[in-house]
């Protein structure tokens, strides 16, 4: 386990992350390193869904390709999603905070 | 048949009976009667009973440890997951603050230009004044035969319409002009710009309106005699849902300039519904601030006097309110950490931020002398129970003051637009009389920017609600003065200016709309613009709340935004 948490920790460290969460395929956060719930309830309900659409295009478009990352710009921060096997690795960063 | 020559006369034919065969009776169905009945049922009747008994009981055992955390179920897939996915993750991280640093020059908006707002609508009940386009059929209603101006705005909770109560600011004495509250609802495909949708007219010029900010048809009115009216808009008939008693000790007696609907958390879990959870606190120029059930306008739940002791002199006096603002707590949403508020802010805030939870009850007026005062409103349970008592006993009591801080540096005019930050919650703009809009800190009495648009008076100012460094300012030369402090520049100057009526009339009042960032409403002697904001002050832009948080612990603002326009 903690190989888990170093990793987060490092990815935390980046320059601008506010928040990595970590979501199995139903739904349920399994780390997270937000204070609140209740953000890390909103992210986990909304966002693998989102990757599984993402998923299911790559994969129209060709069978043999598949989905290895997605990035979500939003005016005020970038949200990334990793899904791979079961899980899904979101990170949330503001790359224009000053370190 | 055979055919008939047509025979226009009366005719009676001897056989009068015309046959037709039936096409669906050729059978005649017989029928036939059966009865059943079901055999006799076999009932035997036997008892039973328990020989022996004994007790037994199971428990479940605290075992002392952790409840069986379900992350660790499937602990062995997420560490080769994790580790699989981190190189990738780190890559794209970094990928993406190289990118915004290289972005970032064509992201910002270029100094220099900035597309100009265009006015969609105009809207007036009434006709112009030139009477060259006078319109000889006009009604007398429709002509503004008491001259009367918009004395303020309000936007609906829906964003979809305007309301505008129309007064006077120069009566002498007793008000003998009626005034009006007119709305238009800008949904609508075809807006009618000279015939409002709902037209009240009240027996005194009306000078301040504000719509409910959770039901959308719900407006509160004040006038000049000091009465306050709530008027709902989708009833047929008599709108008019509540009105304040005139002759009561504890009221207001000279005009009524700020509204404001203030969410309570103790109404709202007494009633239950949206509209009800909310209440009306009101400033008048005599300067009492008095809280105000809307549903039972008869007496107000709560009063205040704005004593405050004039420098040198012992005695206190009271001071005349012009303006009013409450503190808002910025949005629970909000993802940066920097507001340290806890996780209780998310549920609480009800109306998407607009006004604080329960006991927040922290406003800040504006007087005629230029001061400002930070007040606290504490119109909690025990205060309102016994001041309701005193007034149904009809006891003659002395209101007291909320004025918890004056220091503020005062402005040289009168004090006519006070707004508070909707990002921030210390920080607020002041408009006055002497031409001149100031930041301030709550916490600091020196103002932490002063900015002089034009020389004529200020009317109103006000902070946009998606932009947070952006506000306009109302001015009485016919201007509305646009600010975006994201802009680097060397000296803060408008960015916009936009001429109302192009006839140097006063500009009493302004509203952004909280639900559609690029309309803003403006309403003068003339009647109410509608103008649609250019996307450059409407679309949010990185760093925007980081900026305005550190603006508000800057020493020095104008080195603060230097310094970050060179960093960046």
């Amino acid at each position: 386990m903690s190989d888990i948490e170093s990793t987060l920790t490092r990815i935390q460290g980046h320059k601008g992350v506010i928040g990595v969460i970590i979501v199995n395929n139903q739904g349920v956060p399994l780390r997270s390193t937000f204070e609140h719930d209740a953000m890390t309830k909103q992210y986990a309900d909304l966002i693998p869904s989102l990757a599984d659409l993402a998923r299911n295009l790559v994969r129209d478009l060709d069978p043999q390709n598949d989905l290895e990352f997605l990035r979500i710009r939003s005016h005020k921060h970038e949200i990334m999603v990793a899904a791979k096997d079961d899980f899904v690795l979101l990170v949330i960063q503001d790359p224009s905070a000053s370190a | 048949m055979a055919d008939v020559p047509p025979d226009f006369e009366d005719a009676r034919p001897e056989d009068a009976r015309v046959e037709v065969r039936s096409t669906w009776r050729d059978v005649i169905v017989g029928s036939n009667t059966v009865s059943t009945e079901t055999r006799p049922l076999e009932c035997v009747e036997i008892e039973t009973q328990t020989g022996s008994r004994d007790n037994n009981g199971t428990q479940t055992d605290d075992q002392g440890g952790r409840p069986p955390s379900p992350t660790k179920l499937k602990a062995s897939g997420l560490s080769e997951f994790v580790q699989k996915v981190e190189d990738m993750v780190a890559g794209e991280l970094v990928k993406a603050t190289e990118e915004a640093e290289v972005l970032e020059p064509f992201t910002r908006p270029a100094d220099e230009e900035q597309e100009p707002a265009a006015c969609v609508h105009f809207l007036s009940p009434f006709q112009p004044d030139d009477s060259a386009t006078a319109d000889l059929n006009a009604t007398s209603s429709q002509l503004n035969k008491h001259k009367l101006v918009v004395t303020c705005l309000s936007w609906s909770s829906t964003g979809q319409t305007i309301a505008a109560s129309y007064g006077r600011y120069d009566v002498v004495g007793w008000c003998t002009y009626p005034g009006s509250l007119t709305t238009w609802n800008l949904g609508r495909e075809e807006v009618n710009t000279m015939r409002p949708d709902v037209r009240i007219d009240t027996d005194t010029c009306l000078m301040s309106c504000a719509f409910h900010p959770a039901h959308p048809a719900l407006i509160a009115g004040g006038t000049f005699n000091g009465e306050l009216y709530v008027w709902d808009l989708s009833q047929e008939g008599d709108m008019q849902r509540g009105r304040s008693d005139v002759l009561l000790d504890v009221r207001h007696m000279e005009p009524i300039l700020s509204i404001t609907w203030q969410y309570n958390l103790t109404d709202a879990t007494r009633y239950g519904t949206k509209d009800k959870s909310y209440r009306l606190v009101t400033l008048g120029a005599d300067g009492r601030v008095l809280t105000w059930l809307w549903h039972k306008l008869d007496a107000p739940i709560f009063g205040h006097q704005l004593l405050f002791p004039q420098p040198n002199v012992d005695r206190k006096f009271v001071w005349g309110g012009s303006c009013m603002a409450f503190q808002r707590e910025p949005r629970g949403a909000s993802v940066a950490a920097a507001s340290g508020k806890d996780a209780g802010k998310d549920g609480g805030g009800g109306g998407g931020g607009i006004s604080g939870v329960g006991g927040e009850g922290t406003f800040l007026v504006g007087t005629e002398g230029g001061k400002i005062f930070k007040c606290y409103n504490d119109a909690n349970d025990v205060n309102t129970k016994e001041f309701s008592r005193a007034v149904a006993a009809g006891e003659r009591f002395d209101l007291r003051t909320p004025v918890k801080e004056a220091g503020y540096q005062a402005h040289a005019g009168a004090v006519f637009g006070l707004d508070c930050s909707p990002f921030q919650r210390d920080l607020f703009l002041t408009s006055s009389t002497d031409g001149s809009v100031r930041l301030y800190s709550s916490l600091n009495k020196q103002p932490l920017l002063h900015l002089e648009p034009t020389s004529a008076y200020l009317f109103a100012v006000q902070w946009s609600p998606f932009r947070p460094l952006v506000f306009a300012a109302a001015a009485a030369d016919g201007c509305v003065y646009v600010y975006d402090l994201m802009r680097g520049q060397e000296v803060i100057r408008p960015v916009l200016t936009l001429d109302t009526n192009g006839m140097r009339k006063p500009v009493y009042a302004l509203a952004f709309n909280t639900r559609k960032p690029d309309l803003l409403a403006t309403g003068d002697a003339t009647g109410i613009q509608i103008w649609r904001l250019p996307s450059s002050l409407t679309a949010v832009r990185r760093g925007e709340e980081t900026t305005l948080q550190k603006m508000a612990r800057a020493d020095d603002v104008m080195e603060m935004l230097h310094s970050n326009r060179r960093n960046r």
